[in-house]
């Protein structure tokens, strides 16, 4: 393992020196621009405006890694500007003890401090044990496979948003964000369990075009405006079935749900049968 | 850019409009002046003595002050307009005088499916019509519920109805009205009827399309149908129920044609698409887009498919930054399985060229998505 983190980091230091960044010190870390070749993060990283893992490339953060994304909003529409965005792969794997974590590079930090970690047209992209604060979205996966565990969001605007991906989002704690999952399907398969959604606003808002692809259920889902929110096109009925809803009363789940129950237009939150008791937390105490 | 822009401007505010029932003025300006030429047709049939119309925005055809209106067409449905450089809407109508102000019943109406047409200076653009005609008027009644409004009607092509239509509204013309829209109605059923229910009170925008390949995206294929309905946009008030009669044309060479291509012009990025191994890769197509997030996005311009050897062109109105992208599908989001690549010359596949100038080399990879 250490063998293997040394080869990383050398990787990093060949890395650094085709890019634009000026490690301030051995512990320090800034990044702008492109990350073109294999490259591992560790300790503290600083990533300046947009940054791009470039396809065939692959980004490894190390367990422990803190990544700060300073404030910065040149097009001045209130979202920091600062976002990575990997068209190659992405290993983010921390540990339970040594989480990876994404957060704002200002003080007092505030949800929108940073636009997001993008995964785009990635495959095998892995995130374990990390965390996602302060962000417009903390991770946004898009016409990619990745595989989401055990991992944190909080504070954000939004905390995951997918499309058209295959995805498999286990045992993370989704709290404390307006937007928890937020989706637009579109064709994407793979599953959403074991995952504590709650003490957001929203908890799921399919957007558009979604299917029932992707298998939601057996998580925690408790939020305080609408566990749902059906989007205003989003016309089909979707399968929330299995999850528990933080009550066992039906009538009460129901009030939980933005859907056909309360316009016409947009489809069904199917949730029936429903848990009557909430799932064991798994991943993150 | 921005000097281009404004010449543009003093030189719409030099032509004065054309007086509703005045003759025509076939404007021969001297300098930056662009053509526009073609046919207007009814039913595949040409149409003498309709008349062209630009609008210098889209405010100006709802206020009806057209900039430049063309001469009667001839006996073959041709006409020619010359006017100057710069973006309008343009719209086809033949009907008794005047020749602007509401289109009465009978008139023979077309709003082209690709405005605004971006006009440089020297271009001379084939624009072709098929006109519809207007048969009743927007019908207002109260609603059975005076709670909600709704809106419906019936769609016609060549007087028999239609079924299968999608009928969408729209609540202004910044989407030029393609993509989704506001809100959709199901497919016209065999009387060719639609309807919206509980609409929010507003000004709604209507455009319906019957594509032959069924539902989707992109451009419309000829043997489509498509309808910009003539009294747009249609007041809808709470309590009421709105009813309007829509005729469609058919999309013949050049009607309707939505796909934002634009003519061959001096402005443009072009290079070869190839995949992982540097393959050709046939029935794909390059895409340059305003903002940096493409996927979801609606591009402002198209190429042609590439040719034998992978070679692409996108030729633009203008110049700036643009993002470039491919794919072997146009309209929606991409899908799985399809080709999908960005350019990567630049972090944020972005290209910026000059008007007038040519960004060469632009290559672009592409593979297959989720596969």
């Amino acid at each position: 393992m250490i063998r293997r983190a040394a080869r990383c980091l050398r990787i990093a230091v060949l890395a650094a020196a085709l890019l634009p960044a000026a490690p301030a010190d051995a512990a320090e870390t800034v990044v702008r621009g492109s990350v073109p070749v294999d490259t591992a993060w560790e300790g503290s990283v600083t990533v300046i405006g947009q940054v791009v893992v470039k396809k065939g490339a692959t980004l490894t953060i190390l367990p422990g890694t803190t990544v700060r994304f300073p404030w910065l909003d040149e097009d001045a529409n209130g979202i920091g500007d600062g976002e990575l965005n990997v068209e190659g792969r992405l290993v983010a794997r921390g540990t339970r003890e040594l989480p990876i974590v994404f957060t704002s590079g200002r003080e007092p930090p505030a949800p929108k401090d940073w636009t997001y970690v993008m995964i785009s047209t990635s495959r095998e992209s892995i995130v374990e044990h990390c965390v996602f604060e302060y962000a417009f979205t903390g991770l946004q996966v898009h016409l990619s496979s990745a595989a989401v565990r055990n991992s944190r969001f909080r504070r954000n605007f939004e905390a995951l948003r997918f499309s058209t991906s295959d995805i498999a989002v286990e045992c993370n704690q989704i709290a404390d964000n307006a937007y928890g999952i937020r989706f637009e399907s579109r064709g994407s398969t793979g599953s959403i369990t074991r995952n504590a959604v709650v003490g957001n606003e929203y908890g799921f808002f399919p957007v558009i075009k979604s299917t029932s692809g992707v298998r939601i259920s057996g998580n925690n889902i408790v939020n305080s405006a609408y566990n749902v929110k059906m989007g205003e096109e989003q016309r089909e009925d979707l399968d929330f079935r299995g999850n528990w809803w933080g009550t066992a009363d039906k009538g009460k789940i129901v009030e939980g749900f933005f859907d056909k129950r309360r316009e016409t237009r947009v489809g069904r939150v199917l949730f029936e049968p429903y848990l009557e008791q909430a799932v064991e937390p798994c991943g993150i105490e | 850019m921005k000097g281009v822009l404004i010449l543009g401007a003093i030189l719409l505010a030099a032509v004065p409009p054309a007086p509703a029932g005045a003759q025509p003025a076939v404007v021969t300006t001297e300098g930056a002046t662009a053509t526009v030429h073609g046919k207007i047709t009814r039913e595949t049939d040409p149409v003498a003595g309709a008349r062209v119309l630009a609008y210098a925005s889209f405010q100006d055809l709802l206020s009806h002050r057209a900039a430049v209106v063309s001469a009667d067409s001839g006996a073959d449905g041709g006409y020619r307009l010359t006017l100057p450089a710069g973006s309008y809407y343009l719209v086809a109508r033949k009907q008794q005088v005047p020749a602007d102000g509401p289109v009465p019943i009978g008139g023979l109406f077309s709003f082209h499916g690709s405005n605004p047409f971006t006009l440089t200076p020297g271009s001379a653009t084939e624009v072709n019509f098929s006109l519809a005609r207007k048969t009743a008027e927007v019908l207002v009644k109260p609603a059975a519920d005076p709670g909600s409004a709704t809106l419906g009607g019936v769609v016609t092509w060549e007087g028999t109805v239609v079924e299968g239509v999608h009928v969408k509204l729209y609540l202004d013309e910044e989407s030029a009205f393609r993509g989704v829209g506001y809100a959709v109605a199901p497919p016209t059923d065999a009387r060719g009827a639609f309807s919206f229910e509980m609409l929010p009170q507003s000004d709604y925008y209507v455009v319906a399309r019957r594509r032959g390949a069924g539902e989707g995206a992109g451009p419309l294929a000829e043997g489509d149908l498509y309808g910009y309905f003539v009294d747009n946009p249609v007041q809808v008030r709470g309590g009421t129920a709105v009813e309007i009669a829509l005729e469609l044309v058919g999309k013949g060479r050049d009607v309707g044609n939505a796909d934002g291509r634009p003519r061959p012009s001096g402005t443009r990025i072009a290079g070869r698409i190839s995949d992982a191994a540097g393959a050709v890769v046939r029935g794909v197509y390059a895409f340059a887009y305003e903002e940096k997030v493409m996927a979801h996005k609606k591009p402002a311009f198209i190429s042609q498919e590439v040719d034998d050897q992978g070679r692409y062109v996108i030729y633009l109105s203008r110049g700036g930054t643009f993002y470039i992208g491919a794919r072997s599908a146009y309209g929606d989001s991409p899908g799985k399985g399809e080709w999908y690549g960005r350019y990567d010359g630049t972090p944020d596949h972005g290209v910026t060229v000059e008007t007038g100038a040519s960004a060469e080399r632009i290559d672009i990879r592409v593979e297959r998505i989720l596969e």
